[in-house]
């Protein structure tokens, strides 16, 4: 069982969220998840990728099915925490 | 013409009326946030909006220089992430290396895709993601005499050889590309107490087309005595770079930026004030040791000290910047709020 599976069995909203700010970082998110209390730009997320990609991903895959409103360019900062984007999704 | 200058004071102020989780859950909150110059959300560096104060040996005069830009954002009905803003730009200086006044108000909307691409449920980093701004604004820029231009010299009550202002309205189209592996930035760990950043080099690049009508409602009049009235189209194209090495403890940020301004059509009237085509270029080289203000919204918040030295060389007919060189070295105190 992969690490992201056996993230994905106890979580699978935070697995996912894992495993697409690891498309965008150096380093490997799967293999030593992040805490909590770690900011996006700690874990190495740059400003526009987490505006232009994971803000739009998040809407899309986790706020429209909840039809909770879209969040907006400019409103996800580097300087949230994990759990702060988590609680977005 | 080269100048020496000591810039006292620069700052980047951006005010949020909520805090992010708050701002999800109040949908009509607007965002403000100031800025030195009209920019998209998403670029290779902030600008910081800077009042200016320099002591030039030069022409022992002294002289001050405003470049700010104030955005006002909001969400618009559905369920979307587009926005609507309305922004007020001021770009001012009486120094005879770069005189500018230049005012706008806009109107606008900002447009993102309905949807990204994906791959296997996860965002894909190898699409093309385009975000637009269109906008409806109303623009002010002085036009400044050339003393030393015949007419000039033979008769200089001429109304062209005093500062005259123009005022038009420009219906803009600005789109912004990015692609995932224009940006990198760096890793931060906690050692021995304290935060430190990998040995990353940081970069982000940043390309943008801005289509352009400008239709005059307040003419000058040019050197022959016509009114310079009518409509320029076109298009200005800007691509901006920056990359950020680890020194000793902290990062030296090198930024560069080159813009082309090329009109499609010129009114014949306007062809004395507007050049068909003009080329800007900005670098700058800045050793930041303090809060880092790479990314666009860099974190964490409060005063960030940095010394460094900008260049920046041509002109700008859009913004009404005269072709002219110069050089600053400045101590800048950024300011960044959540």
């Amino acid at each position: 069982m992969s690490t992201l599976a056996v993230l994905a069995a106890d979580n699978e909203k935070r697995a996912r969220l894992i495993a697409a700010l690891d498309l965008f970082t150096r380093r490997n998110l799967v293999a030593e998840p992040p805490a909590e209390a770690d900011t996006m730009e700690g874990l190495g997320v740059g400003s526009t990728n987490l505006d232009r990609y994971i803000r739009p991903w998040i809407n899309q895959t986790f706020r429209d099915p909840q039809n909770r409103p879209r969040l907006l360019s400019g409103q996800l900062k580097t300087s949230a925490t994990f759990a702060a984007v988590l609680g977005e999704c | 013409m080269t100048m020496r200058s000591i810039n006292l004071a620069a700052a980047t102020f951006a005010f949020f009326s909520a805090p992010v989780a708050a701002l999800a859950q109040q949908p009509a909150a607007p965002t403000i946030v100031l800025t030195g110059e009209e920019a998209p959300n998403s670029r290779a560096w902030t600008q910081p909006a800077s009042l200016t104060y320099v002591d030039s040996s030069d022409d022992g005069e002294d002289r001050t220089q405003l470049n700010a830009a104030l955005k006002v954002s909001g969400r618009m009905p559905g369920q979307t992430a587009n926005t609507w803003f309305v922004r007020g730009v001021a770009q001012v200086s009486d120094r005879a290396s770069k005189e500018q006044e230049t005012y706008a108000l806009q109107v606008g909307w900002h447009f993102e895709p309905d949807e990204i691409r994906t791959s296997g449920g996860l965002p894909d980093p190898n699409a093309l993601n385009v975000f637009t701004d269109v906008s409806l604004g109303f623009n002010s820029k002085a036009v400044f005499a050339n003393p030393a231009a015949a007419a000039c010299v033979a008769d200089p009550s001429l109304p062209a050889c005093s500062t005259q202002h123009e005022r038009s309205l420009r219906l803009a189209v600005d789109v912004q590309p990015h692609l995932a592996a224009w940006e990198q930035t760096y890793e931060t760990r906690i050692v021995d107490g304290r935060p430190r950043t990998s040995d990353v080099w940081a970069r982000s690049f940043a390309p943008r087309a801005l289509i352009f009508y400008d239709e005059v409602t307040d003419a000058v009049i040019n050197a022959a005595g016509a009114r310079a009235e009518g409509g320029v189209a076109g298009v200005k194209l800007s691509a901006s770079l920056a990359l950020a090495p680890p020194i000793l403890e902290h990062r030296f940020v090198f930024r560069a930026s080159v813009q082309h301004v090329h009109a499609l059509h010129v009114a014949d009237a306007r062809a004395s004030t507007f050049d068909a085509d003009t080329t800007l270029f900005t670098a700058s080289a800045d050793y930041e040791f303090g809060t880092r203000s790479f990314s666009a919204d860099g974190a964490p918040t409060g005063w960030s000290p940095s010394v460094g030295v900008t260049y920046s060389d041509g002109s700008d007919a859009l913004a009404g910047r005269a072709d002219k060189d110069d050089v600053t070295i400045a101590f800048r105190l950024t300011y960044r709020g959540g």
